[in-house]
């Protein structure tokens, strides 16, 4: 009798335990999709900066016409994306083409004189690095996530109730290209 | 390669935290027991040598009643302390949120956003202080909202790369929670440092009433007074040890991560030596261990031994910049030598020519024409709103904006970006102006400023603007001559606030410009008129002041 209920205790503890853990690994989970819901949230901003930097730089002669329509195209491509993987190749477009366009933005003195050039500049610039920063932060979530269900206790858990190691975000394809240099 | 502690995960920082705070609520209650105890114990003694020839057996009775008080009172105490917000703290430091519509803060903000992403702490404040001094803080209430502070000095000094290094520290600073326990701190032993600083106060102004005259008034209020002051300075001193022990080492780590977020640590390194070598505002005592950089310079700061590394809250910037220029692989005199360069070329040539708005207000006509009609009247080009007018017939005068007739034909001169207010003067719409990166509202016709509540201070602590030798040695004079009581030294009628309608009072700006200014009475307004020239006036004092210091 006492060894039953000794074993029933047992049991209760272990069950109890495993939903803790349960509980604990949902909530790295809701934290990983959160911190992805954030970049979602820079980069429709993003998108909705890209019309008003068209608008203000229209006056200004021969602005980057070629880079400028790039990025319209990249984003046009983002917002009808069907998979997650076109999207990140066209936002990441995006992301090339802009920091080309805030490059040469100091060489017209016509925007920098211009008061709402440059707020419009610092919103971008300001969206730029809320990307970049979010993106960070959500590789640092993942990397936890990814460790926590893969160690022990998280593991015998993560198993059955199907809790997937997330991907890192990775930098663009384009940003590791080795500058070509000539002389 | 970054500084030696190890990284910790959320988890960890919380329960370090809990942890300290725990420590802290001991440290408290050791403090209350102490005291209260000390004073038990002296009381008892006392009423023994007073009156010998009776038995007490009454100590431990007295000891145990008065440790009990004391646990009783640092509980409260405590909870008290627990129960503050981040709102409260920051009227206390007089932080105000940061303006979107002002161009200096509007980066700003978005760099306390950016914060908030590489962070993942959501909301966090960006909040203002008003002074040309350079510094920044972050704090922290036990609910875990969040604020990052900088002044306003700091906004102009510093390039945005620089001041998005130093709000990166701060962030790091949330991250490690290092501005909870530090928040908490204050709340808790603010107190002790409050009541030194009154009684200490109190106690020199007696003392200074007491030398002219009578010297004999020293009472037991004294002695009570000065057994409080004791008290106080012994636990003031011993929170500050506390202070010191929280605050060191974590500066050196806030650097670590502040760069690991940014990724920039030479601008991390011009901003501190910025800061480091410029006057950093001048702040309460309880609030020091919550900035960047300690706001009062203290050589202590500077050294490098024990006792410094025991007594002093901000560890050396040398000592600092060092180690963040090993990473940047850079030394502290290329920094030197970059942030002179910068310096020489932020200072505008001085004559320029001379600011809009120096006219001042005149009566056009100097003797009484007419009787004209409306349209002839209007027809002459030199009619203003303060021209003076009287009815035919009658002997009040006004002044032609409060004859209604005439508005419409006011109204109508007014061109360019028309705010919703009205002049209180000449009584048409203000326009929106630009002024040292805030929007000001200002009047085409008497050259008036209306300035919202706390933007004045904002706009001196800034140098944009620069008047020539000429026009501030007009201003030094001018200031010369002002001296007398208030109502002789300015003939302006009172008036009304555009804001809030509620009425303005005149006051001196301040005993170093003398310039008389309309301030707004309502509590959360204190709008400020400026009449034609004034600002101009006060703008070229302080620059004055400025170019002495």
């Amino acid at each position: 009798m006492i060894f039953l209920i000794g074993l029933l205790v047992f049991i209760l503890v272990v069950i109890l335990y495993l939903v803790s853990v349960y509980n604990n690994l949902v909530g790295y989970r809701v934290e990983v999709d959160n911190s992805w819901s954030q970049i979602d949230v820079q980069l429709k901003r993003r998108h909705d900066l890209i019309p008003n930097l068209v608008e203000t730089v229209k006056g200004v002669m021969e602005f980057e016409k070629n880079t400028l329509s790039q990025v319209m195209q990249a984003r046009a491509n983002a917002l009808g994306a069907g998979n997650p993987n076109d999207r990140l190749k066209a936002e990441n477009e995006i992301t090339n083409g802009l920091g080309r366009l805030m490059a040469v933005w100091e060489n017209y003195p016509a925007l920098k004189s211009n008061q709402n050039a440059t707020q419009l500049q610092e919103e971008l610039s300001s969206t730029e690095n809320k990307i970049a920063y979010s993106r960070g932060h959500y590789n640092d979530i993942v990397a936890n996530y990814n460790t926590v269900i893969q160690q022990f206790p998280g593991a015998l858990i993560a198993g059955p109730y199907g809790f997937q190691p997330r991907e890192f975000l990775k930098a663009a394809e384009t940003d590791k290209e080795v500058p070509q240099v000539k002389l | 390669m970054f500084y030696g502690l190890p990284a910790e995960t959320v988890f960890e920082v919380k329960r370090r935290t809990q942890m300290a705070t725990v420590f802290l609520f001991f440290f408290l209650i050791l403090l209350y027991v102490f005291f209260i105890d000390l004073m038990a114990v002296s009381f008892f003694f006392l009423v023994r040598l007073w009156v010998p020839y009776r038995n007490f057996h009454g100590l431990p009775t007295i000891l145990l009643f008065s440790t009990g008080l004391a646990f009783v009172l640092a509980v409260g105490h405590f909870l008290s302390a627990r129960g503050k917000t981040l709102t409260e703290l920051l009227v206390q430091m007089e932080a105000r949120p940061a303006d979107p519509l002002d161009t200096f803060h509007a980066p700003f903000i978005h760099m306390v956003e950016e914060a908030s992403m590489a962070t993942g702490i959501r909301d966090i404040q960006p909040v203002v202080l008003s002074t040309s001094g350079c510094n920044a803080f972050s704090v922290q209430d036990t609910q875990g909202n969040a604020a990052i502070g900088v002044t306003e000095g700091i906004l102009t000094k510093l390039t945005r790369n620089e001041l998005s290094a130093v709000i990166a520290h701060e962030a790091a600073h949330l991250v490690h929670e290092d501005s909870r326990l530090v928040t908490t701190a204050c709340f808790l032993f603010g107190f002790f440092g409050d009541v030194n600083e009154y009684v200490s106060r109190v106690m020199t102004d007696n003392s200074r009433s007491n030398s002219s005259g009578y010297s004999s008034s020293r009472g037991d209020g004294t002695i009570f007074a000065m057994v409080l002051w004791v008290i106080s300075g012994l636990g003031y001193l011993m929170t500050k040890l506390v202070f010191m022990a929280i605050s060191r080492e974590r500066e050196y780590l806030a650097d670590a991560d502040g760069v690991k977020i940014c990724k920039d640590p030479m601008a991390l390194a011009d901003g501190l030596y910025k800061i480091s070598h410029r006057y950093r505002g001048d702040m309460p005592d309880n609030y020091k261990a919550l900035f960047i950089m300690n706001p009062s310079h203290s050589d202590l700061d500077e050294q490098d031994g024990v006792l410094s590394g025991f007594f002093s809250d901000h560890p050396p910037v040398s000592r600092r910049l060092q180690k963040i220029l090993q990473w940047a692989k850079s030394d502290l005199a290329s920094v030197q030598k970059q942030v002179q360069q910068e310096e020489a070329e932020e200072k505008p040539p001085k004559d320029q020519p001379a600011a809009d708005g120096s006219a001042f207000m005149t009566y056009l006509n100097d003797q009484w024409a007419g009787p004209y009609t409306i349209p002839q009247l209007l027809a002459t080009k030199t009619l203003t709103p303060a021209t003076w007018v009287c009815p035919a017939g009658s002997q009040e005068v006004h002044p032609a904006s409060e004859v209604a007739e005439f508005l419409p034909f006011f109204q109508q001169q007014v061109q360019g970006a028309v705010s919703e207010w009205a002049c209180p003067r000449c009584k048409v719409s203000l326009l929106k102006d630009q002024r040292e990166g805030v929007e000001v509202e200002k009047c085409s016709f008497c050259q008036g400023h209306l300035l919202r509540g706390g933007l004045l201070e904002r706009m001196i602590a800034r140098e944009q603007r620069e008047y020539s030798l000429d026009e501030i040695k007009k201003a030094r004079t001018w200031r010369n001559t002002q001296q007398g009581p208030l109502k002789d030294r300015d003939n302006f009628p009172e008036i009304k606030c555009p804001y809030c309608q509620n009425s303005m009072s005149k006051c001196i700006h301040s005993a170093l410009t003398q310039v008389v200014v309309d301030r707004c009475t309502g509590d959360d307004c204190r709008a400020i008129w400026c009449d034609g020239g004034e600002l101009e006036t006060i703008e070229m004092l302080m620059q004055d002041l400025r170019d002495e210091a």
